[in-house]
């Protein structure tokens, strides 16, 4: 099977979870090595503020983890195309360093979603309370995430939620997609710094002809924003409106009430 | 003949290039959708002029009738037998 290549940015930020207190890229590296079941290779993009601690700890997990040094403002953008500069394999998996492996054959299910013709695959994302954070997403009437809040064992109408499927977009908190496709559409946007960035790089990917798969069966919790506040601001919005208005608003995949 | 491997500085470049590409295309025809549909907004409001002023010429006509209708009554002569015969009965009240 071919090689994935992990991109996990990170500032090696701290947090509570399940009443413990931890490095959220190390525990987040750590699920991704006992679990994935294929050749991977980690690429850590490390913001300045990493500690120079979090970095021995995360060389320490394997051979197959690199750190790559990211010494500018931040760019979620720009820091998921050095990852993707430096990386070797067939496949890259953007991962936030906030993630936590649930489901075992998770890697090799997204792979398996992962055919010809697909351009990008997304994982479910649950927060630390079992509640549904993504499942796809869906840009009809704003862009969101289907199904988000509802019980993470809830199935969805017509199994939305349940079943593997084509969907508008994917969240970068979890996505795997080939390098070739990343390769031709230029990446993520670097325009984007902050939010959205994932929006637009999945109407990229649509508009090049790839479809975008939601994989069920690839579980994940993601303890969304304790390692970055987020905020959107108007230019965000104004720039994925420029580009892809009339097709963010013809989203023809998620039924109008999940 | 082997191709050299490209360089992470080769890649973002590259990838620089493509995004600004293919974002400079995709708000291309994003403004040329917004042109369609203010073409066709314009189209729209010249249909709605032209069927206001054919009501208008409609309305004008229908006036015209009117006033050729309206002018067929001998209103001079007529008022002239009302306002005499109001006289004459005020005049025999007045007498009595």
């Amino acid at each position: 099977m071919s090689l994935v290549s992990a991109i996990v940015p990170s500032i090696g930020a701290t947090g509570v979870v399940a009443g413990k207190r931890r490095t959220f890229v190390v525990q987040s590296v750590r699920s991704v090595l006992a679990t994935a079941a294929v050749d991977i290779e980690v690429i850590v993009v490390a913001g300045l503020e990493m500690p120079v601690t979090t970095v021995d700890e995360l060389r320490s997990l394997g051979s197959q983890v690199h750190i790559v040094d990211y010494h500018q403002a931040f760019n979620f953008s720009a820091v998921v195309n050095l990852g993707a500069a430096h990386a070797t394999g067939e496949h890259l998996l953007l991962l936030n360093d906030d993630t936590e492996v649930i489901s075992g054959d998770w890697l090799t299910k997204m792979l398996d979603a992962c055919g010809p013709g697909v351009g990008a695959v997304g994982a479910k994302l649950l927060f630390e309370d079992g509640g549904l954070q993504h499942a796809g997403h869906t840009y009809r009437t704003s862009l969101d995430h289907v199904g988000f809040g509802l019980p993470g064992d809830s199935p969805g109408r017509r199994d939305v939620l349940s079943r593997r499927r084509e969907v508008a977009g994917v969240t970068a908190a979890c996505m795997l997609t080939p390098f070739a496709v990343f390769d031709a559409v230029g990446g993520f946007t670097e325009l984007l710094p902050g939010n959205y960035n994932d929006v637009d790089y999945c109407m990229k990917v649509r508009m090049a002809g790839w479809s975008i798969v939601y994989e069920p069966a690839a579980a994940l919790y993601h303890f969304e924003s304790q390692s970055r506040v987020a905020g959107i601001h108007p230019e965000e919005i104004e720039l994925i409106q420029r580009r892809w208005l009339t097709h963010l608003v013809d989203d023809p995949f998620t039924p109008a009430h999940v | 003949m082997t191709v050299a491997p490209d360089t992470p500085a080769d890649r973002l470049a590259r990838w620089t290039a493509a995004d600004a590409a293919i974002g400079l295309a995709a708000e291309g025809e994003q403004l040329r959708a917004q042109l369609a549909e203010r073409i066709a907004e314009t189209a729209d409001l010249r249909a709605r002029l032209a069927q206001l002023g054919n009501r208008i010429a409609q309305v004008e006509s229908e006036n015209a009738e009117f006033r050729r209708v309206a002018s067929r009554v001998p209103l001079r002569s007529f008022t002239r037998r009302l306002y005499r015969k109001a006289r004459s009965v005020a005049a025999a009240r007045r007498s009595r």
